[in-house]
C-alpha cells in the first residue's frame, strides 16, 4: 500500500482541496441516482388516476418517524464529532446508524404484516426499492464510519485523516438529507 | 490552479504490481486498451453474423458457423439474431469504445499531458479497471445462460426487457453488468475530473490544456453526471425482474397497474443522449490536437473549439426527447426537443470550422494519425449532417427505426470514434510502448477501413430511406424489400473487407508490442505537448522534475523560431521576434 500513500499529496490545505472537490463529484453522482427515482415516482404519481392506490391508505407512520428522528440525531452527534473528535462521537453516530437501520428493517416487517409486498403495486414497489436502494448506501456508509471509530479510539487522528473525516461526513449527512426528502415524499404528502 | 507536491512512484517489483494489480496510470490504460481490443473483435464478429444474416439469410454463416449453430446446419437462427444485434451494441458501445477512448487514452493521456506524475486517486482507477473486468466477466457470461443472452436491442426497452419480453436470466445479467460498469465508469470520472483541476503543471491554465484533455475532461463530467441515472434505470429493471416490483410493467401484466414501460425510455435517454457524447468528445478532442500538429499550424480557434466542445456538452443534457418523437409525446415537447436538438448543430459547426481552418493551407503530414484524423472529418461531417434529418420531428416519424438511424449513429459514434480511436493508437504508440507502428500496414488498414466503413454505413442510410426496419431478421420476406437484396449484398462485403482491413492493425499492432527491436524516438511526430518532453516509453514516475508551462500546446511555424525548427515545447517561452 505504500504506493498509494506516497500519491497524497504533500500538504494539508492541498488535501483539503482535493478531497473536497472530488467529494462535490461523487455527491452529484449520487444525487443523480436518487433524483432519478424520484423523477420516476413522480411521473408514476401524477399520471396514476387515483393517488394512493387503493389498499396503501394507512401505512405506517410511526416507524418512519423513528427513522428521522435517528438519522437526524446522528448527523448531530458526527457534526460534534468533527468539533472534538472524541470517539464517544463516532460511536453514538454509529449505533444510532444501526437503529435507523433496525428500524427500517421493522418498517419492512410491519408492512408485510399488512400485506404490503414489493409486488403488491407500483407504489408498494417505490416504497420498498427506494428504502432498500437507500438502506444499502447506508450500510456502506456504516462501514466507512468504522475508519474514524478506529482512528480516534486509538488516538491515530491526525490533520490527513480529519480530511477525510470531513468527506465521510458530507456522505452521512447527504444520506440523511435522501432520506429526508424520501420521508416527506413517501410517508407525509 | 495549484500547484502540488508530488511524490514518485517506487518502481514495482513483482509481475502482479506491475503488469496485473497497478496503480499506474500508463499500465491501467494499456489494461483497458488490451480489454477494449479484446471486445472489439468480439463485437465485430458479431456485427459480420448480423450482416451475413442480412445478406445470404438462408446460407450457413462460413467457418464458425457449423459449430454454432449446428441444429440449423449453420445459418444464423432468429432468437440468435436479436441476441447478436443487442449484444453487438452493447459490446461495442460499454465495452469496447468506453474502455478505449476513455479508459485507455483518458488514463494514459491525462497526467502526461498536463505535466502530473499519476492520476489523484491511483487506488480507485485500479478498482476501477477490475469492476469493468467484473462486468465484462458477467456480460460475457450471459452469453452462456440456458435463454441466451439478452435480447431486447441494446436500449433494452419494456416490454422486450421485463420478464415478459425475456424469460431469461440472461437479460438480468445484462443490467447487473451495465450497473457494475456504471459505478466503474464513475469512479474513473471522478478521478479524471479531480486530477485535471487539481495536477495540472505550474503555469498550465484551462485553455493552455491540450484539446484532447478537454475532450477527455468534459467526457467525465457528462459521465459522473448521468451514468447515476443509467444505473438508477437498470437497478430498477433488475427489481422488477428479481424481486417482483412493477416500474415497467403496465396493462395485463401488472396487478394493480400504474407502472409505465415508457419511464424506461426517458430514464434511458436522459442517460443515452448524454452518452454518444460521451463516446465522441474525446474523439473530438483528439483529432482537434492531431490535425493542428500534422498540420504544423496552431490549432484554429483553440479557445473557441474548447468553449463550442463545452456547449455541445451543455446541451446535450437537454436535447433526449427527440430518441422518443414516436412515443405519443406532446407537439408542445417535440417541438422544443426539435429546436434544442437544432442548436447543438451551431457551436458543433464552429468547432468543425475550426478543424477546417487548421487544416487550411497547412504543411500537412499524410502520416497515419493523420489520415486517420481527416477520416474522422470526413465521417463526422455526414454523420452529423444526417443527424438533422432524425432531430426534425417530421422526417423522424419516416425514418424511425429505420437502418438510416443505424447509419447516422453509426457514422456518429462508431466510425468517428473508431478512427479517432486508431488515430489515438498509432500517434501514442511511442510513448506507450517505446515503438513505432509500421506505417505501410497503418495506411493500408485506414484505407481498408474508410472504404469499408463508408460502404457498410452509406449503404445502411440508402435502404433505411428505402424503409427497411432495424430490426428484423429477414426483411426480404416483405416484397417492398426485396428489392434491396442486391445493395444489402454490398453493404455485407464492405462489412467484409472492413473486418479483413482489421487484420493489418492486429499484425501491426501485435508485431509493434510484442517483436518490434528498434525503439522509438523521444519525440518522433515534433509535437510539442508535454508527454513528448519525456523518454519514450514514460518512465514509471512520468516526469522527473513536473514541467513550468510556458505557452500554449499548439505552438507550430513561428517564424520566430531557428531555423530548422517549426514546434516549440510547452515548457519552452513563447519565441518572439
Amino acid at each position: 500500500m505504500s504506493t498509494q500513500t506516497n500519491h497524497i499529496p504533500g500538504t494539508i490545505r492541498e488535501a483539503k482541496a482535493i478531497g473536497s472537490i472530488a467529494m462535490v463529484f461523487v455527491l452529484v453522482s449520487f444525487s443523480m441516482l436518487f433524483a432519478t427515482l424520484f423523477m420516476g415516482y413522480a411521473a408514476l404519481r401524477n399520471s396514476a388516476p387515483v393517488w394512493p392506490p387503493s389498499g396503501m391508505t394507512n401505512l405506517p407512520l410511526l416507524l418512519p418517524i423513528l427513522s428521522t428522528v435517528f438519522i437526524g440525531l446522528s448527523s448531530l452527534t458526527w457534526l460534534k464529532f468533527e468539533q472534538t473528535l472524541k470517539s464517544i462521537w463516532v460511536q453514538l453516530t454509529l449505533v444510532l446508524g444501526l437503529a435507523f437501520t433496525a428500524s427500517q428493517f421493522a418498517l419492512w416487517a410491519k408492512l408485510k404484516q399488512q400485506g404490503i409486498f414489493a409486488d403488491t403495486g407500483v407504489y408498494a414497489s417505490i416504497i420498498y426499492t427506494f428504502t432498500w436502494i437507500h438502506v444499502a448506501h447506508i450500510a456502506a456508509a456504516i462501514i466507512l464510519l468504522l475508519w474514524p471509530l478506529y482512528w480516534a479510539r486509538k488516538n491515530l487522528i491526525n490533520d490527513l485523516r480529519a480530511v477525510k473525516i470531513v468527506s465521510i461526513g458530507k456522505f452521512w449527512h447527504f444520506l440523511g438529507l435522501i432520506w429526508g426528502v424520501m420521508f416527506v415524499t413517501l410517508f407525509v404528502l | 490552479m495549484a500547484f502540488f507536491e508530488q511524490h514518485m512512484h517506487a518502481a514495482p517489483k513483482t509481475f502482479l504490481s506491475k503488469y496485473i494489480f497497478s496503480f499506474d496510470h500508463k499500465v491501467i490504460g494499456k489494461q483497458f486498451l488490451w480489454y477494449g481490443i479484446l471486445f472489439l473483435g468480439i463485437g465485430g464478429i458479431m456485427a459480420l453474423m448480423i450482416r451475413w444474416a442480412l445478406a445470404f439469410p438462408d446460407q450457413a454463416f462460413p467457418i464458425i458457423g457449423q459449430f454454432m449453430f449446428p441444429e440449423t446446419g449453420g445459418i444464423i437462427p432468429p432468437d440468435t439474431y436479436a441476441m447478436l444485434f443487442t449484444m453487438h451494441g452493447t459490446i461495442m458501445i460499454f465495452y469496447a469504445i468506453t474502455p478505449i477512448l476513455i479508459g485507455a487514452f483518458g488514463n494514459f493521456c491525462i497526467p502526461l499531458m498536463i505535466g502530473a506524475r499519476d492520476m489523484v486517486f491511483p487506488l480507485l482507477n485500479m478498482l476501477s479497471f477490475w469492476l469493468a473486468v467484473v462486468s465484462g466477466a458477467i456480460l460475457v457470461g450471459s452469453l452462456f445462460t440456458p435463454l441466451g443472452a439478452a435480447a431486447g436491442g441494446w436500449t433494452s426497452y419494456p416490454t422486450l426487457s421485463t420478464l415478459i419480453g425475456s424469460p431469461g436470466t440472461g437479460q438480468t445479467l445484462w443490467s447487473l453488468a451495465i450497473f457494475v460498469l456504471g459505478v466503474s465508469s464513475t469512479m474513473g470520472a471522478i478521478n479524471y475530473i479531480t486530477t485535471i483541476i487539481v495536477l495540472r503543471a505550474p503555469g498550465m491554465g484551462y485553455f493552455d490544456m491540450p484539446l484532447t484533455v478537454w475532450g477527455l475532461w468534459l467526457t467525465a463530467i457528462l459521465n459522473a453526471i448521468f451514468l447515476p441515472v443509467l444505473g438508477a434505470g437498470v437497478l430498477l429493471l433488475i427489481f422488477d425482474r428479481v424481486f417482483g416490483t412493477q416500474f415497467f410493467l403496465a396493462g395485463a401484466a401488472a396487478t394493480s397497474g400504474a407502472g409505465d414501460p415508457v419511464l424506461f425510455q426517458h430514464v434511458f435517454w436522459i442517460f443515452g443522449h448524454p452518452e454518444v457524447y460521451i463516446l465522441i468528445l474525446p474523439a473530438w478532442g483528439i483529432v482537434s490536437d492531431l490535425l493542428s500538429f500534422f498540420a504544423r499550424k496552431p490549432a484554429f480557434g483553440a479557445k473557441a473549439t474548447a468553449l463550442a466542445m463545452t456547449a455541445v456538452t451543455v446541451l446535450s443534457t437537454l436535447v433526449y426527447g427527440h430518441h422518443m418523437f414516436t412515443t405519443q409525446m406532446s407537439p408542445l415537447l417535440t417541438q422544443s426537443f426539435m429546436t434544442l436538438t437544432m442548436t447543438i448543430s451551431i457551436p458543433s459547426a464552429i468547432f468543425f470550422a475550426n478543424w477546417l481552418g487548421t487544416i487550411w493551407r497547412g504543411s500537412i503530414r499524410f502520416d497515419s494519425p493523420m489520415l486517420f484524423s481527416l477520416g474522422v472529418v470526413f465521417v463526422f461531417g455526414l454523420g452529423g449532417l444526417t443527424g438533422l434529418y432524425l432531430a426534425t420531428v417530421t422526417t423522424d416519424l419516416y425514418l424511425h427505426d429505420t437502418y438510416f438511424v443505424v447509419g447516422h449513429f453509426h457514422y456518429t459514434m462508431a466510425a468517428s470514434v473508431l478512427l479517432g480511436g486508431f488515430a489515438a493508437v498509432y500517434f501514442w504508440m511511442p510513448k506507450m510502448f517505446g515503438v513505432m507502428c509500421n506505417e505501410t500496414l497503418a495506411k493500408w488498414h485506414f484505407w481498408g477501413t474508410m472504404l469499408g466503413l463508408n460502404g457498410v454505413f452509406m449503404g445502411m442510410m440508402i435502404v433505411g430511406y428505402a424503409g427497411m426496419h432495424r430490426r428484423i431478421y429477414n426483411p426480404f420476406i416483405y416484397e417492398h424489400l426485396q428489392r434491396l437484396i442486391p445493395i444489402n449484398e454490398f453493404i455485407t462485403w464492405s462489412a467484409i473487407l472492413m473486418g479483413l482491413s482489421q487484420i493489418f492493425f492486429v499484425i501491426n499492432f501485435v508485431h509493434a508490442v510484442f517483436f518490434q527491436k528498434k525503439k522509438a524516438e523521444q519525440n518522433p511526430w515534433n509535437v510539442g505537448t508535454l508527454e513528448w518532453t519525456i523518454p519514450s516509453p514514460a518512465p514509471n514516475y512520468n516526469f522527473k522534475e513536473i514541467p513550468v508551462v510556458k505557452c500554449g500546446p499548439h505552438e507550430f511555424s513561428n517564424p520566430n523560431l531557428p531555423a530548422g525548427r517549426d514546434f516549440q515545447y510547452q515548457t519552452e517561452e513563447l519565441v518572439k521576434a
